[in-house]
Order: C-alpha cells, then structure tokens, then sequence
C-alpha cells in the first residue's frame, strides 16, 4: 500500500491535460508566426487546437463558477483563489478569451498571455509531483 | 535556453534509441507479453513525436515557441520514467514466481470487473504497489515472499481499486464534489459565534478541504473498492496492517497519501454487507480493533477532517459508482463464510477472494490448523497454474 499507485494516477492525469494544453498552444503559436508548415500542422490541426482551447476555457469558467467539479483543474482554481485577483475578475477575463478564440481572429498577445499563465501553473504543479516519483 | 534546448536533443536522441532496442530485446524474450510490447512501441512513437516538436522549437529560435519546450520536457521525462524504471526493468527480470502470481491475479480481474485489463505485469520486489498509467496493463508489485505466503494478499485488491480509479475519471470528479458539498453543508450549519472563533472554523474547514485531494480520495476509494470484491478479508487485512505498522490511527499527516487508519479501517467496515457484520469473524476483528484503538489518542483535526458522517458520504458514493460504472461485470463478495470445520479439509478451490476470506476464519478460530492449510492451498494453486499453462502451451 505504498504511494505509487495515487502519485503515478495523479500524474498520469496532469501530464493528458499538460500536453493537450501545450499542444494546442503550440499550434495556435505556430500559425500566428506562420510556422505550422516546419511542424507539419494541417488546417484542421488548428481548427481542433483553437477548439480544445475554447472547451478548456470553457471548463474552468464552470469550475471557477463552482458549476462543474473537476479535480484536474483544482491547482488552478486554489492558485487564482489564492491571488490578489478577485475570481468575479478571472471570470470576465476567461468568458473574454473565449469570446476572442471564437472569432477566429488570430489570438492577441494578451490572449495567449493568459493561456500561458494557466499553462504554467499546470506545468510546475506537474514538474512537482514528477520529483515525488524520482522518489519512489 | 537554445544551448539547453541543443543539449536535451542530443541526450534524449541516445536515449530513445536505447529504448527501442531494449524493446527489440524483450520481444524475442516476453512471449506473455505481446500486447505490452506492441504499447511500448507506441509510447516509443509518442516520445517520438515529442522530441521533433523539440528539435524544431530549437531550430526555429522564438521567444514564443520556447515557452512550450519546458512543458515538452517534462512530459518526456514522465514518460521516459515509466518506461524506464519501471516497465522495462520489470519485464528483464520476470522469473516464475512473478509468472504465477500474475496468473492468479489475472484471474481475479474479470470477477473484479476489469474488464479493460488486457495483460498484467508482476514483480516481487517490495511493498504492495501499483502503477496503474497504462491502464490496460497496469503493473503490480508484491513481496517475495508473496508466491507462499497469504499474508497481507487482500492488499492486492486495493492496487486493482487504483486501475479502477484510473479508468474512470468521474469517480475522482464525484468524490472531490461529495468532499465540497458536506463541508458547504457545515459552513452554513455554523450558528452563531465569535468573530475568531468563526475564523478559526473557517480556516479548520478550508483546511480539511485540502487534505482531501485526488492522491487521498484514490487510496480511500481504493479500500473501499477491495472491500466490495474482497469483503471481510481486505477489512480484517487493514486492521491487521495498522496494528502491525500504523503509528498513530488518527494522525492526518499532510505528507502521507493515504487517510489515517483510523478512517480507512472505519471506510472499509460500513462497506462491508449487512450479513457479515454478524458474523463471528467480523465480531472478533472489531473488537480487536476497538481495544486497539482506545488507547490512541485522537489527533486535534481527525473529528472535522475525517468525520463520519463524511466518510459515510463517501462511501455511499464510491460504492454507488462501483455499481454504476463497473456491473454486471464485478461481482461483489458476498459469499457466507462457511464453518471452521467445514474448511480444514481442502476441496478444489474456487476464488482467490473465497481462498482468502476462508483464510481468516481458519486464522481467527482454527489458527492451530492454519500453516498446513495454507501449505495446501498454494500446493493447490500451483498445481492449477501448470494446468493452466500447459493448456496455453
């Protein structure tokens, strides 16, 4: 009954969400910069990135709204509720985002600027528990 | 960055290429293993694609697009470590007795409703322990001694309860609610109080909150799921696990995954069915357990944080979302333990789970009888397992 089985599940579910998140952040940057042909990204690749970002935006809006239950986003939601920002604030700005991804506009770098601090904060939740595997 | 960009790229190229060759190397070994080789492949594809998407970050040279290598590299190093520590060294090294326990276990899966599990992966080595990321074939980890010992065997059905929890990723989003909606319900219950004092309360419920993350609500949901396959044998294996090595029962230690023993024994006694609460095995563990467990002292936060009527709460929803997500095919124990007598001679054995919950009658009543009845059972065992293996042969 030792701890591999919680700590490898948890980072089993961080890591699906990290890479979608990067993933589709990568292609959206790639198109901005027109660069997707050096990775090889088809049209619809973008389409579902810009897609997925939209679902994700969506998601942690119903889970800051405390709608939707999710426990692969609560890093997020403890670190914004931790933060000087007020949560009413967050909301706005994430209905904005989506509202922006929808337009099919390129994003701006305000945009991204907020996708990337979400992502961070993934990404060191993630870079954390990977040391609590080195120690198994 | 660019230059560390450069010289993960160079590492890494070495080490995928070690990899597939390892792989090369266990396929020509691993006939038991053919479905796991083709998953590795994959994982090798994935890793694959990974480092190009580094290579050309690198090659692009952009302040934007560097952002999203470090993500890449953890992502990398996760999925090197899996393979690498974990499944690659456990296939070099599987010997028969890791062969013959992983026969037993793949024969519980399908009663334990894992229906997905498509190859298992054993090694004795250690402490029970799971790593259930490839959820199809998850690899599990017991001690040697396990392939001639009963001892602590129930605690294996508890590493099956984390590929359940993996599989299904509501059954965490469906706890954590459970969590969130009691301690709404006490927030509000408050009358009134000092403005401190209330604080105070607050900062207590916030607190007990947070204990209960995903790593806890997965190893509580874990007992209880090894107590609904298992029945009285995983609820007597836990007492006699915290007996034997628990410290303080009531302790809730932030750095420990698992919920003090106090609440998983107590998790794993409401799961159980009405008739066993009856009965004389169950009886004996309990009071066993009560005496234990008067002499500890209660850690200050157990009563809000572990309190019972939570726990209820949550074992009401594990136990519904076993049903709902895992019937018809598991198959929950509820067989009656038959007499003592009736159990000193050993006919054909059926489960795994029957094996281990007549164990503890034998144990608890008979205990004088027990070492040559547990000889039996694993002579029984081997025997059906060259039966086995020679029918696959």
């Amino acid at each position: 009954m030792n701890e591999l089985g919680s700590v490898s599940g948890k980072l089993q579910r961080e890591v699906e969400i990290l890479r979608e998140l990067n993933n589709a952040l990568l292609v959206i940057e790639a198109n901005a910069l027109e660069r997707d042909s050096d990775f090889g990204f088809s049209s619809e690749e973008i389409s579902k990135s810009r897609r997925f970002l939209m679902d994700f935006v969506t998601r942690l809006c119903l889970v800051l709204k405390q709608q939707s239950p999710s426990v692969d986003l609560q890093p997020i939601v403890q670190h914004l509720k931790s933060g000087m920002k007020p949560i009413d604030d967050w909301i706005e700005d994430l209905e904005g985002l989506t509202q922006q991804l929808q337009s099919n506009n390129k994003p701006t770098e305000e945009t991204l600027a907020i996708l990337e601090d979400i992502l961070s904060l993934l990404d060191s939740q993630f870079a954390e528990d990977l040391q609590r595997l080195y120690a198994r | 960055m660019r230059d560390y960009l450069k010289s993960k790229i160079a590492e890494y190229s070495i080490l995928l290429d070690w990899v597939e060759h390892e792989i090369d190397n266990l396929q020509t070994r691993s006939k038991n293993h053919c479905y796991l080789i083709e998953c590795l492949r994959d994982k090798i594809v994935e890793l694959r694609e990974l480092y190009n998407h580094l290579r050309i970050i690198t090659c692009i040279e952009n302040n934007h697009l560097y952002r999203r290598a470090l993500p890449i590299i953890h992502d990398i190093e996760y999925q090197l470590r899996v393979v690498t520590y974990y499944y690659i060294p456990t296939l070099q090294r599987e010997n028969t007795n890791d062969l013959f326990l992983r026969s037993i276990l793949l024969s519980t899966a399908r009663r334990c409703g894992l229906s997905w599990i498509k190859d298992l992966v054993v090694r004795l080595d250690g402490p029970h322990r799971t790593l259930p990321v490839l959820t199809e074939i998850p690899i599990i980890y017991a001690p040697p001694q396990q392939c001639v010992s009963l001892l602590d065997m129930a605690g294996l059905y508890h590493e099956w309860g984390h590929s359940v929890f993996q599989r299904f990723k509501e059954i965490a989003d469906n706890l954590a609610t459970t969590v969130s909606r009691y301690f709404s319900e006490l927030r509000q219950s408050i009358g009134p109080m000092r403005p401190e004092k209330r604080e105070g309360r607050e900062r207590a419920i916030e607190k007990a909150i947070n204990y209960w993350g995903v790593e806890r609500l997965n190893e509580l949901f874990s007992d209880i799921y090894a107590t609904f396959v298992c029945g009285p044998a995983y609820y007597f294996s836990c007492v006699d696990i915290a007996i034997r090595m628990g410290s303080n029962l009531f302790r809730t230690d932030v750095t420990d995954v698992h919920p003090p023993w106090a609440t998983r024994v107590y998790a794993c006694y409401k799961t159980l069915l009405p008739i066993y609460k009856s009965d004389e095995v169950i009886i004996l563990t309990k009071n066993l357990w009560n005496t234990y467990t008067d002499i500890q002292q209660k850690h200050p936060d157990f009563d809000i944080v572990c309190a019972s009527a939570l726990i209820d709460q949550l074992v009401d929803v594990a136990n519904q979302n076993i049903e709902q997500l895992l019937l018809p095919d598991i198959e929950r124990f509820s067989e009656p333990i038959p007499d003592s007598s009736k159990l000193k001679e050993i006919s054909p054995l059926k489960t795994l789970e029957n094996i281990l919950n007549n164990r503890l009658k034998i144990l608890l009543t008979e205990p004088r009888y027990y070492a040559e009845w547990e000889k039996n059972v694993f002579k029984i065992l081997q025997t059906q397992n060259s039966k086995i293996e020679k029918v696959e042969m």
